[in-house]
Protein backbone atom coordinates (compact mmCIF):
# COMPACT_ATOMS: atom_id res chain seq x y z
CA UNK A 1 0.00 0.00 0.00
CA UNK A 2 3.04 2.53 1.01
CA UNK A 3 4.66 1.51 -2.25
CA UNK A 4 1.57 2.65 -4.29
CA UNK A 5 0.95 5.71 -2.12
CA UNK A 6 4.49 6.88 -2.64
CA UNK A 7 4.10 5.80 -6.64
CA UNK A 8 0.97 8.25 -7.11
CA UNK A 9 2.74 11.45 -4.97
CA UNK A 10 5.58 10.64 -7.44
CA UNK A 11 3.54 10.94 -10.16
CA UNK A 12 1.55 13.76 -9.15
CA UNK A 13 4.61 15.67 -8.18
CA UNK A 14 6.07 14.89 -11.95
CA UNK A 15 2.89 16.32 -13.41
CA UNK A 16 2.91 19.43 -11.29
CA UNK A 17 6.60 19.90 -12.26
CA UNK A 18 5.78 19.25 -16.06
CA UNK A 19 2.92 21.76 -15.69
CA UNK A 20 3.65 25.44 -16.74
CA UNK A 21 2.43 28.59 -15.87
CA UNK A 22 -0.52 27.80 -18.60
CA UNK A 23 -1.34 24.65 -17.68
CA UNK A 24 -0.08 22.08 -20.05
CA UNK A 25 0.67 24.55 -22.95
CA UNK A 26 4.57 24.52 -23.45
CA UNK A 27 6.55 26.94 -24.90
CA UNK A 28 5.85 29.93 -26.61
CA UNK A 29 2.30 30.15 -28.05
CA UNK A 30 2.00 33.43 -30.62
CA UNK A 31 -1.89 34.44 -30.53
CA UNK A 32 -2.60 36.20 -33.74
CA UNK A 33 -5.94 38.98 -33.51
CA UNK A 34 -8.53 36.97 -35.26
CA UNK A 35 -12.61 38.29 -35.44
CA UNK A 36 -13.46 34.71 -35.78
CA UNK A 37 -13.11 33.80 -32.45
CA UNK A 38 -14.61 37.49 -31.38
CA UNK A 39 -14.46 41.74 -32.42
CA UNK A 40 -11.57 42.75 -30.66
CA UNK A 41 -12.43 46.37 -29.90
CA UNK A 42 -10.94 49.35 -28.21
CA UNK A 43 -12.77 51.74 -26.38
CA UNK A 44 -11.95 54.86 -25.37
CA UNK A 45 -13.70 57.61 -22.77
CA UNK A 46 -13.64 61.23 -22.12
CA UNK A 47 -14.66 62.66 -19.29
CA UNK A 48 -14.78 66.41 -19.11
CA UNK A 49 -17.12 69.31 -17.37
CA UNK A 50 -18.99 70.16 -20.60
CA UNK A 51 -19.32 66.77 -21.73
CA UNK A 52 -18.72 62.90 -21.16
CA UNK A 53 -18.34 60.89 -24.70
CA UNK A 54 -16.86 57.72 -26.05
CA UNK A 55 -15.88 55.75 -28.89
CA UNK A 56 -14.67 52.73 -30.24
CA UNK A 57 -12.44 51.66 -32.92
CA UNK A 58 -13.25 47.67 -33.98
CA UNK A 59 -10.42 47.51 -36.53
CA UNK A 60 -7.57 46.12 -34.24
CA UNK A 61 -4.33 43.71 -35.29
CA UNK A 62 -1.31 42.50 -34.12
CA UNK A 63 -0.55 39.53 -32.29
CA UNK A 64 1.22 38.40 -29.59
CA UNK A 65 3.21 36.27 -27.81
CA UNK A 66 2.28 34.04 -24.25
CA UNK A 67 5.17 32.45 -23.39
CA UNK A 68 3.93 29.33 -20.96
CA UNK A 69 6.58 28.60 -18.22
CA UNK A 70 7.34 32.39 -18.23
CA UNK A 71 4.66 34.31 -18.84
CA UNK A 72 6.24 37.38 -17.62
CA UNK A 73 8.53 37.21 -20.56
CA UNK A 74 5.28 37.16 -22.77
CA UNK A 75 5.35 40.03 -25.71
CA UNK A 76 3.25 41.86 -28.17
CA UNK A 77 2.10 44.50 -30.59
CA UNK A 78 -1.59 45.52 -31.09
CA UNK A 79 -2.31 48.48 -33.27
CA UNK A 80 -5.54 50.45 -34.89
CA UNK A 81 -5.96 53.16 -37.72
CA UNK A 82 -6.96 56.51 -35.82
CA UNK A 83 -9.32 56.44 -38.62
CA UNK A 84 -11.21 53.96 -37.27
CA UNK A 85 -11.97 55.66 -34.29
CA UNK A 86 -15.77 56.70 -34.10
CA UNK A 87 -17.62 58.45 -31.62
CA UNK A 88 -21.04 59.25 -32.47
CA UNK A 89 -20.79 62.56 -33.93
CA UNK A 90 -18.93 62.92 -37.62
CA UNK A 91 -17.92 66.14 -37.22
CA UNK A 92 -16.08 65.25 -33.87
CA UNK A 93 -14.33 62.69 -35.27
CA UNK A 94 -13.25 63.98 -38.45
CA UNK A 95 -11.80 67.39 -36.06
CA UNK A 96 -10.03 63.93 -34.10
CA UNK A 97 -8.09 63.02 -37.19
CA UNK A 98 -7.25 66.43 -37.99
CA UNK A 99 -3.55 68.05 -37.00
CA UNK A 100 -4.43 69.30 -34.05
CA UNK A 101 -5.64 66.38 -32.49
CA UNK A 102 -4.01 62.85 -33.75
CA UNK A 103 -3.15 63.64 -37.01
CA UNK A 104 -4.21 60.75 -38.68
CA UNK A 105 -2.33 61.70 -41.93
CA UNK A 106 1.38 62.03 -40.34
CA UNK A 107 0.87 59.00 -37.29
CA UNK A 108 -2.12 56.74 -38.96
CA UNK A 109 -1.97 54.21 -36.69
CA UNK A 110 -1.56 53.65 -32.66
CA UNK A 111 0.26 51.47 -31.33
CA UNK A 112 1.09 49.69 -28.07
CA UNK A 113 3.84 47.68 -27.84
CA UNK A 114 3.91 44.88 -25.01
CA UNK A 115 7.52 44.15 -23.73
CA UNK A 116 6.77 42.24 -20.66
CA UNK A 117 4.28 41.21 -18.27
CA UNK A 118 4.85 41.54 -14.31
CA UNK A 119 2.46 40.67 -11.36
CA UNK A 120 1.11 37.09 -12.80
CA UNK A 121 -0.98 36.03 -10.83
CA UNK A 122 -3.07 32.53 -11.86
CA UNK A 123 -6.87 33.26 -11.05
CA UNK A 124 -8.42 29.84 -12.56
CA UNK A 125 -6.54 26.50 -14.13
CA UNK A 126 -8.42 23.08 -14.91
CA UNK A 127 -8.91 21.29 -17.77
CA UNK A 128 -10.32 23.48 -20.19
CA UNK A 129 -7.84 26.64 -19.92
CA UNK A 130 -6.36 29.25 -17.80
CA UNK A 131 -6.98 32.75 -16.64
CA UNK A 132 -4.38 34.85 -15.44
CA UNK A 133 -4.25 38.54 -14.06
CA UNK A 134 -1.09 40.77 -15.14
CA UNK A 135 0.38 44.33 -15.56
CA UNK A 136 1.45 44.64 -19.01
CA UNK A 137 4.38 46.97 -19.58
CA UNK A 138 5.52 48.73 -22.91
CA UNK A 139 4.90 51.53 -24.97
CA UNK A 140 1.82 53.27 -26.57
CA UNK A 141 2.67 55.37 -29.32
CA UNK A 142 -0.09 58.01 -30.35
CA UNK A 143 0.44 61.24 -32.83
CA UNK A 144 4.44 59.59 -33.23
CA UNK A 145 5.11 59.93 -29.35
CA UNK A 146 6.08 56.79 -27.50
CA UNK A 147 5.60 56.87 -23.72
CA UNK A 148 5.60 53.79 -21.28
CA UNK A 149 2.32 52.32 -20.54
CA UNK A 150 1.34 50.13 -18.23
CA UNK A 151 -2.06 48.30 -18.16
CA UNK A 152 -4.34 46.25 -16.09
CA UNK A 153 -4.61 42.93 -18.41
CA UNK A 154 -6.85 40.06 -17.45
CA UNK A 155 -6.57 36.98 -20.16
CA UNK A 156 -8.58 33.79 -20.48
CA UNK A 157 -6.78 31.17 -22.45
CA UNK A 158 -8.86 28.38 -23.59
CA UNK A 159 -7.24 25.06 -24.44
CA UNK A 160 -8.64 23.76 -27.88
CA UNK A 161 -11.44 21.62 -27.75
CA UNK A 162 -14.54 20.37 -30.11
CA UNK A 163 -16.49 23.64 -29.27
CA UNK A 164 -13.43 26.01 -29.65
CA UNK A 165 -12.90 24.42 -33.83
CA UNK A 166 -16.28 25.12 -34.65
CA UNK A 167 -15.12 28.95 -33.94
CA UNK A 168 -11.42 28.91 -35.27
CA UNK A 169 -8.39 26.17 -35.00
CA UNK A 170 -5.81 26.33 -32.26
CA UNK A 171 -6.54 27.55 -28.32
CA UNK A 172 -8.73 30.73 -27.81
CA UNK A 173 -7.62 33.81 -26.56
CA UNK A 174 -9.55 36.79 -24.48
CA UNK A 175 -7.71 39.60 -23.15
CA UNK A 176 -8.98 42.54 -21.67
CA UNK A 177 -6.55 45.33 -20.61
CA UNK A 178 -7.66 48.62 -18.58
CA UNK A 179 -5.66 51.80 -18.81
CA UNK A 180 -5.27 55.81 -19.00
CA UNK A 181 -3.15 57.91 -21.20
CA UNK A 182 -3.05 61.56 -21.00
CA UNK A 183 -3.10 63.22 -24.12
CA UNK A 184 -0.47 66.22 -23.20
CA UNK A 185 2.17 63.16 -22.57
CA UNK A 186 1.54 62.89 -26.39
CA UNK A 187 1.74 65.83 -27.47
CA UNK A 188 -1.95 66.02 -28.36
CA UNK A 189 -3.07 69.63 -27.53
CA UNK A 190 -5.97 70.17 -29.49
CA UNK A 191 -7.37 73.92 -30.16
CA UNK A 192 -7.36 76.36 -27.54
CA UNK A 193 -8.73 75.34 -23.96
CA UNK A 194 -10.68 72.28 -25.58
CA UNK A 195 -8.93 69.81 -23.41
CA UNK A 196 -9.94 70.05 -20.03
CA UNK A 197 -13.19 71.75 -20.66
CA UNK A 198 -15.20 69.77 -23.59
CA UNK A 199 -12.50 66.97 -23.68
CA UNK A 200 -10.92 64.98 -21.34
CA UNK A 201 -7.35 65.77 -20.34
CA UNK A 202 -6.92 61.80 -19.37
CA UNK A 203 -8.60 59.68 -21.77
CA UNK A 204 -9.43 56.32 -20.38
CA UNK A 205 -8.89 52.89 -22.76
CA UNK A 206 -10.85 49.50 -22.14
CA UNK A 207 -9.42 46.79 -24.74
CA UNK A 208 -10.75 43.47 -25.78
CA UNK A 209 -8.85 41.23 -27.74
CA UNK A 210 -9.68 37.69 -29.02
CA UNK A 211 -7.23 35.54 -31.15
CA UNK A 212 -6.48 32.02 -31.33
CA UNK A 213 -2.95 30.41 -31.63
CA UNK A 214 -0.95 29.14 -34.75
CA UNK B 1 -57.38 85.18 -31.62
CA UNK B 2 -55.18 87.52 -33.10
CA UNK B 3 -52.47 86.08 -36.21
CA UNK B 4 -49.62 86.84 -33.37
CA UNK B 5 -51.24 85.01 -30.58
CA UNK B 6 -51.53 81.84 -32.58
CA UNK B 7 -47.88 82.16 -33.74
CA UNK B 8 -46.78 82.43 -30.12
CA UNK B 9 -48.63 79.76 -29.28
CA UNK B 10 -47.13 77.59 -32.19
CA UNK B 11 -43.53 78.64 -31.16
CA UNK B 12 -43.88 77.42 -27.81
CA UNK B 13 -45.58 74.50 -28.75
CA UNK B 14 -42.87 74.23 -31.10
CA UNK B 15 -40.19 74.76 -28.34
CA UNK B 16 -41.31 72.42 -25.80
CA UNK B 17 -41.80 69.14 -28.93
CA UNK B 18 -38.24 70.14 -29.50
CA UNK B 19 -37.34 69.91 -25.64
CA UNK B 20 -39.13 66.65 -25.01
CA UNK B 21 -37.40 65.33 -28.41
CA UNK B 22 -33.89 66.21 -26.81
CA UNK B 23 -34.95 65.07 -23.46
CA UNK B 24 -35.96 61.70 -24.75
CA UNK B 25 -32.15 62.10 -26.52
CA UNK B 26 -30.49 61.29 -23.60
CA UNK B 27 -30.00 65.19 -22.63
CA UNK B 28 -26.89 65.26 -25.66
CA UNK B 29 -25.06 68.45 -25.41
CA UNK B 30 -23.83 68.06 -28.69
CA UNK B 31 -26.15 66.84 -31.80
CA UNK B 32 -24.99 63.47 -33.02
CA UNK B 33 -25.14 61.82 -36.07
CA UNK B 34 -24.92 58.52 -34.99
CA UNK B 35 -25.48 56.36 -32.42
CA UNK B 36 -24.53 52.92 -31.50
CA UNK B 37 -26.36 49.46 -31.44
CA UNK B 38 -25.06 47.33 -28.32
CA UNK B 39 -25.84 43.58 -28.74
CA UNK B 40 -24.90 41.73 -25.70
CA UNK B 41 -24.37 37.95 -26.87
CA UNK B 42 -23.16 35.29 -24.48
CA UNK B 43 -20.07 33.61 -25.04
CA UNK B 44 -20.42 30.05 -23.68
CA UNK B 45 -16.62 29.36 -24.79
CA UNK B 46 -14.92 32.65 -22.41
CA UNK B 47 -18.04 32.19 -20.22
CA UNK B 48 -19.09 35.92 -20.43
CA UNK B 49 -21.03 38.06 -22.17
CA UNK B 50 -19.56 39.48 -25.34
CA UNK B 51 -20.77 43.30 -27.08
CA UNK B 52 -21.19 43.79 -30.47
CA UNK B 53 -21.26 47.29 -31.31
CA UNK B 54 -22.42 48.59 -34.45
CA UNK B 55 -23.11 52.48 -35.76
CA UNK B 56 -26.01 53.69 -37.32
CA UNK B 57 -27.13 56.34 -39.14
CA UNK B 58 -29.40 58.22 -35.89
CA UNK B 59 -30.10 61.98 -35.53
CA UNK B 60 -29.93 62.97 -31.89
CA UNK B 61 -30.61 66.44 -31.00
CA UNK B 62 -28.27 68.05 -28.82
CA UNK B 63 -28.32 71.98 -27.17
CA UNK B 64 -25.63 72.58 -29.70
CA UNK B 65 -25.06 72.05 -33.06
CA UNK B 66 -22.49 69.14 -34.27
CA UNK B 67 -21.37 71.68 -36.73
CA UNK B 68 -21.44 75.62 -36.70
CA UNK B 69 -21.97 76.32 -39.88
CA UNK B 70 -25.22 74.02 -39.55
CA UNK B 71 -26.52 75.95 -36.38
CA UNK B 72 -30.13 74.98 -36.85
CA UNK B 73 -28.80 71.54 -35.90
CA UNK B 74 -29.68 72.15 -32.28
CA UNK B 75 -32.15 72.75 -29.84
CA UNK B 76 -30.85 76.16 -29.35
CA UNK B 77 -31.09 77.37 -32.03
CA UNK B 78 -35.26 77.12 -31.88
CA UNK B 79 -35.01 78.34 -28.18
CA UNK B 80 -33.67 81.46 -29.17
CA UNK B 81 -35.76 82.02 -32.84
CA UNK B 82 -38.86 81.31 -29.97
CA UNK B 83 -37.81 83.77 -27.50
CA UNK B 84 -37.49 86.09 -30.72
CA UNK B 85 -40.72 85.35 -32.26
CA UNK B 86 -42.71 85.45 -29.04
CA UNK B 87 -40.96 88.51 -27.71
CA UNK B 88 -41.94 90.17 -31.29
CA UNK B 89 -45.03 88.86 -31.72
CA UNK B 90 -45.60 90.61 -27.74
CA UNK B 91 -44.61 93.70 -28.91
CA UNK B 92 -46.80 93.74 -31.88
CA UNK B 93 -49.67 92.08 -30.09
CA UNK B 94 -48.84 95.18 -27.41
CA UNK B 95 -48.88 97.79 -29.99
CA UNK B 96 -52.40 96.72 -31.78
CA UNK B 97 -53.81 97.18 -28.11
CA UNK B 98 -52.57 100.43 -27.78
CA UNK B 99 -54.06 101.23 -30.60
CA UNK B 100 -57.65 100.14 -30.14
CA UNK B 101 -57.29 101.81 -27.38
CA UNK B 102 -56.80 105.53 -28.01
Amino acid sequence: MKTITCFISLLLLTCNLLATQLGTVKGRKSVSLNNDVGISIAKFFSNSPLEKFEGNSQSLQGSFTLVADQLEQSSGQISFPVTSMKTGLSKRDDHMYGKDWLDAKSHPMIMFEVKKLSGVSIKKSDNTGVEFSAIAEGNCTLKGSAKPTKAKIYVKYVFQSEATKKRASGDLVMVDADFSVSLKDFNVLGKGDIIGSKVGEQIDLDIKLFGNTN
Amino acid sequence: MSAWRILQVILIFTTLTLSGLWIKDGFQVFTKDKSEKITLVKDDIFGTTIEKREWIDDFQLGLLPDDPLLPFRSLSFYIVLSFLGIALAQRKIQKTTKHHIS
